[in-house]
């Protein structure tokens, strides 16, 4: 869990604010954009649109965190509509391609040989296609909770959703994922 | 592989897709026109700004270069056709002016004329495209045989206004479908 999780920004001006929540959840609000738009343009389009949008609303909640990814969320999917409007959808993941290089394969580094990096390659590469074809939804609360670590509160209230059921959401999105790369997971128990 | 936190820990150590260095300049923009109290530079114009049909690179800077460029060109070829006076030989210096200043006096540089202001007023830059391919025969009545023509024009229109610092980009594509009668032999 990252250190963001659970942490309220504290009191400031809107600048301040919006500049923590930014600076503290950079790469989970990034990471989130690009989940739904699958385009890496897009997505930033969809920070800053929700960064201007924040700017100019009157609305300062408590907490900020979620209100910035709801926004970003509702950034996200307006970019994705007009893509589809002009039948320009994307398809790029939110992972960066194979986490070890073949040169890095082929020396074991990391790991304990090039047997143990292959497996570990077969399961990101495993765990990337599975998260690449989760439901948007499911996709959306292991982004939040993984990668802009919100409590399973922030996400509810970002989401607009009940507590259980963003939960039992990120449960199953959890378990598909596991079904997906038990194989892969298994061979390196092995 | 019953234990979610082994799936979580799996998901931590993925390498993700990282934001570009351009998206804080334009999150700081966003933050620092908010501030001035003016609107954002970029913020409003995202999905004209990013348009990029019919699988053209994003050359947006390129083409800012080439258009400034071009317009740069232009005010040149103005100046030296209406500016210039008639029969003054342009490839020989002349001799200077008695009352002319020297550039460097007493080790210091004098400036003998004002500098050209910069434009404060917004410009716009307009550019078409056309295009016109032909696609064949077709024949929805076999007695009247249709050329098919396709043309595409992309309209693009750049405005700039330099004191605000704010600029605009529209681009509009079209296309259009055109039959025309084939002669029968």
């Amino acid at each position: 869990m990252s250190k963001a999780e659970g942490q309220q920004e504290p009191e400031g001006t809107v600048r301040d604010v919006l500049e923590q929540v930014y600076r503290n959840h950079r790469q989970g609000l990034f990471t989130l954009a690009l989940a739904i738009t699958r385009c890496p343009h897009r997505a930033e389009d969809a920070v800053q649109e929700a960064m201007a949008r924040l700017w100019q609303s009157p609305a300062r909640p408590a907490d900020a965190v979620p209100y910035v990814f709801s926004a970003v969320r509702n950034a996200a999917i307006d970019q994705t509509r007009r893509a589809a409007t002009r039948r320009r959808l994307e398809s790029a993941s939110i992972f960066n391609g194979l986490a070890l290089s073949p040169a890095s394969l082929a020396a074991g580094e990391g790991t304990s040989g090039p047997q143990a990096a292959a497996i570990t390659a077969e399961q990101h590469e495993r765990l990337r296609r599975a998260v690449d074809t989760l439901p948007q939804a499911d996709r959306e609360t292991v982004v939040m909770r993984i990668y802009g670590g919100l409590t399973f509160e922030q996400m509810a209230e970002a989401l607009g959703e009940p507590l259980p059921t963003v939960a039992s959401r990120y449960r199953r999105a959890l378990e598909t994922l596991s079904r997906r790369v038990r194989p892969a997971m298994e061979a390196s128990h092995e | 592989m019953n234990n979610p936190h082994e799936i979580e820990n799996l998901l931590r150590q993925m390498p993700l897709v990282k934001p570009s260095a351009d998206l804080d300049a334009r999150v700081a923009d966003v933050f620092a026109a908010g501030a001035a109290g003016t609107e954002t530079r970029r913020a409003n114009t995202p999905e004209v700004r990013r348009a990029n049909i019919w699988g053209r690179p994003r050359t947006r800077q390129a083409w800012l270069v080439g258009a400034v460029g071009g317009a740069l060109a232009a005010a040149a070829a103005i100046i030296l056709a209406v500016g210039l006076p008639q029969g003054t030989p342009t490839s020989t210096p002349g001799p200077q002016p008695a009352s002319a200043p020297p550039l460097v006096a007493n080790g210091s540089l004098t400036l003998t004329g004002a500098a050209p202001p910069l434009p404060v007023e917004p410009v716009r830059l307009e550019q078409n495209w056309s295009e016109l391919s032909y696609e064949g025969l077709v024949c929805p009545d076999p007695e009247t045989p249709l050329r098919k023509f396709r043309r595409r024009t992309l309209e693009h229109v750049q405005w700039f206004d330099p004191r605000r610092n704010i600029r605009m980009e529209t681009t509009i594509p079209r296309e259009e479908i055109i039959f025309v009668k084939a002669p029968m032999q």
